[in-house]
Parts: structure tokens; sequence; C-alpha cells
């Protein structure tokens, strides 16, 4: 999102915070759309995204006070807010799917090298390309624990692989996502 | 896990990148999240890790929610007409009746003398960016200092203004100076609900809010913290 679309959110939150009805309605208009794509791609529903959704914007209303421009950008601070309603929902009234799991599993544990074909991505991509860096199996990895809120054993269980791969692949992700990232 | 070694800086920022994925088990979380309370390094990674994360948010195609969200969530903010100092949790905990204090007041505000009481409970007004704006102290007897530090907010034709809450009504305790350090001296009445009560601070028009009503942004709001081995008079 461009620095100055971020500067309009964190000015509607400001008013959001003072309790400006107008600043909540701008709020939406700029991002519910993002927040609502999120949370179709936690939940998987339509219904349960809406409702939840719902939530996100009725606890924006409340914290928006809570927002601190020092430690983060306000689409960063919505989306998190969004993912902790939508990944407690997805906690409490579904148990975990296995969908796409065979998929994955044999990308995590076949014979390619992961790294291999990541490398060949050039240096001085856009940013948002960094995802490119990682190769499908990490990616998925990781993705499965950001969007379906899985942790490192609930992963392991899922997958049925040990706890140690499961681990070493999430951190290989992560080290090579902020190395794209840092350009470190 | 017995190779967990969060004195390891490399390990610690590592897990920072596993928490704000989600990643860690409830106990590894509540480990991290006890360092995570007292460290300020440690929340900066947190923080530059969501940035970081974001990047799986941002390649989603934005989908436009029906119409029907939007309605249901202004029905349920609709309260939102009702001004700030309504929508604050803790000012409407105050239980006692106030109406009446609102017309027994008797403001001062004086040149700071050498006869100051020990200060015992203070109140730190801090802007959006958490700059301190003002430092109020109180003594045990209720008398309020005012020390100015950087009221940023604050614009050349206009003052900040310090107000209680009592039963959701806001009663002005006096203004802020823009330098310097001043006396208020709160009535008797407003004296004794000092320590107990919901203050806060907005910007108003030089000379103070024309009707007595808060009319411009707030900068903050907050109690009186006690001072560790302070007495206060309650």
């Amino acid at each position: 999102m461009p620095d100055a679309s971020q500067q309009d959110l964190a000015r509607h939150l400001s008013g959001c915070a003072q309790g400006d009805n107008k600043a909540l309605e701008r709020l939406y208009r700029a991002c519910s759309a993002h927040l609502y794509a999120q949370l179709l791609r936690i939940l998987r529903d339509e219904s349960a995204a809406q409702d939840c959704l719902q939530q996100v914007f009725i606890r924006i209303w409340h914290a928006a006070g809570q927002y601190d421009a020092s430690r983060a950008k306000p689409m960063t601070w919505l989306s998190t807010l969004t993912r902790n309603i939508g990944i407690d929902w997805l906690r409490r009234r579904k148990p975990q799917d296995a969908t796409d799991t065979e998929a994955l599993l044999e990308t995590l544990t076949g014979e390619q090298d992961p790294e291999a074909d990541s490398m060949s991505i050039q240096e001085g991509d856009q940013l948002r390309d960094c995802l490119d860096t990682l190769s499908p199996p990490h990616r998925q990895a990781l993705e499965m624990v950001y969007f379906q809120g899985l942790t490192h054993s609930e992963l392991a269980d899922t997958l049925t692989q040990p706890l140690g791969s499961v681990k070493s692949w999430i951190r290989r992700g992560l080290e090579r996502l902020k190395t794209c990232l840092t350009g470190i | 896990m017995s190779d967990w070694d969060l004195s390891q800086p490399e390990e610690r920022h590592l897990a920072a990148g596993e928490y704000a994925l989600g990643a860690l088990d409830a106990d590894q979380k509540a480990r991290f999240e006890a360092l995570l309370a007292v460290s300020h390094d440690l929340q900066n990674d947190v923080a530059t890790w969501q940035e970081h994360l974001q990047l799986f948010n941002e390649r989603l195609d934005p989908r436009t929610p029906p119409a029907e969200v939007w309605k249901r969530i202004s029905a349920a903010t609709g309260a939102a007409h009702a001004p700030w100092w309504r929508s604050l949790a803790l000012w409407r905990s105050a239980s006692i009746g106030f109406a009446t204090l609102a017309l027994a007041l008797g403001l001062l505000w004086v040149p700071l003398g050498t006869d100051v009481g020990e200060e015992s409970a203070v109140f730190v007004v801090q802007d959006e960016a958490r700059t301190p704006g003002w430092i109020i102290s109180a003594t045990a007897e209720g008398r309020l200092i005012v020390q100015a530090v950087q009221p940023r907010q604050v614009g050349s034709e206009q003052t900040g203004e310090l107000w209680l809450i009592a039963d959701g009504t806001p009663i002005s305790l006096g203004l802020l100076p823009d330098s310097g350090r001043h006396r208020l001296t709160p009535s008797p009445e407003l004296r004794d609900r000092l320590f107990n009560a919901d203050l806060a601070v907005t910007v108003e028009p030089q000379g103070g809010a024309p009707q007595g009503q808060p009319t411009g942004p707030v900068i903050d709001h907050g109690r009186l913290t006690p001072i560790r081995g302070a007495t206060i008079r309650f």
C-alpha cells in the first residue's frame, strides 16, 4: 500500500480514536476489501468472513486509540488485528481440515532441493516478489501457519512429519524471506 | 524445547519471526512473551517481522464485502454520535452524582510558589507519538502542579485544557501552560475526586473551551498514578 494511503489510514484511525464516526466509514471504504480478502483466505467461508469483518471494525472502533504509529504501519496494525480475529474464530468453530495437505507433503518431503529453484530469482525484484524467492513448500508451510493459525506442533501433526523438520522448514522460510526483504 | 536458547540474539530474532507468524506452541509462546514484555529490541523485532509478513496479505486480491456488513457495523457503532467522553469505558464507572459540582468550581491558576507539598501521584500527558506534553503531579492534598514539557499539539491560538470526567461529564480543571510550571487549585469537592477519576486533556481555543465543554481533539486521557511510598488522602 502506498505511503499516501497509509497516511490516510493513520488519519482515519486517529479520527476513530476521537469518536468520529465518519472516520470509521472512511477507514472502512479504504481497507475493508483488503481485510475481507484476508478473512476469506483464513476462513474460506463468506458468511463467517462477514461476521468477522464486522467484529474487526467494531474492535477497531474501540481500540483505535491504541494504534501507535511509531510501532507499525496502519495497514499492518489493521491486518494483525484482523488476522487475530479470524484465527480466533477458526480455533473456536472449526477443527483443522487437511485441505492441500497431501500436495504440500509431497513437495516438502520430495527429492528436490527446496533452495535450488528459489536461487534463480533475481535480486532487485519488487519487494512483494520476495514471496517468490521462497520455495513452494517453504512458502506453503509459512502460509499454513499464518493463515490457518497452526503452531509448529499442529503443523507437524497435520503433515505427519517430525516436529524438527517442520520447525526447520519454517525457519528457513523466514530467513529467506528476511534476506530478500532486507537485502542482507 | 531443550535447544531453544533465547539468550542467543540470532535465536531470539528468529523466535520473533515465529511468534509474529504464529508458529510458537503455547509454552514457547509464554516464554517468549515474558521476554517480550521487557525487551524493546524484541518488540521492535516482532514489529519488523509483522511488517515482513504483510507480504502474504498484500498478495491477496481485494474483495468488496456486501453492503450489509457496513450497515451492521454502522448500527453497532451508532453510539459513536455521542461525544467522545462517553465512549471511554472507564468513565462510565464513576457513580456518584456530580452535576452540582460543575457549578461550584473555584478554579485558580496561579504561579507556583515555594509552598508546594510533596507530590503523591502523576499523570504524564502524551501525544500520539508518545511525546510528553505535560507532567501533571498531584499533592496529597489534591493540588495540581503542571509542568509543560513539549505540548506539540497545541497551536499558536490554542491552549491545552485539563478535564476531570465525573459521571460521564467533563469538568474543567483548568488550562495548561505552553511552557513552565504552574499550579492548579481545584475546588475541595474536585480534589476529593482527583485520585479516582479519569482525566483528559483536549486542545481548545485560547482562553479555554468557550461553553465549558470540550470542543477540540483529545490529546490523551488517563488517571493519576500514585507514586510508590507516597500518601494520598482520599
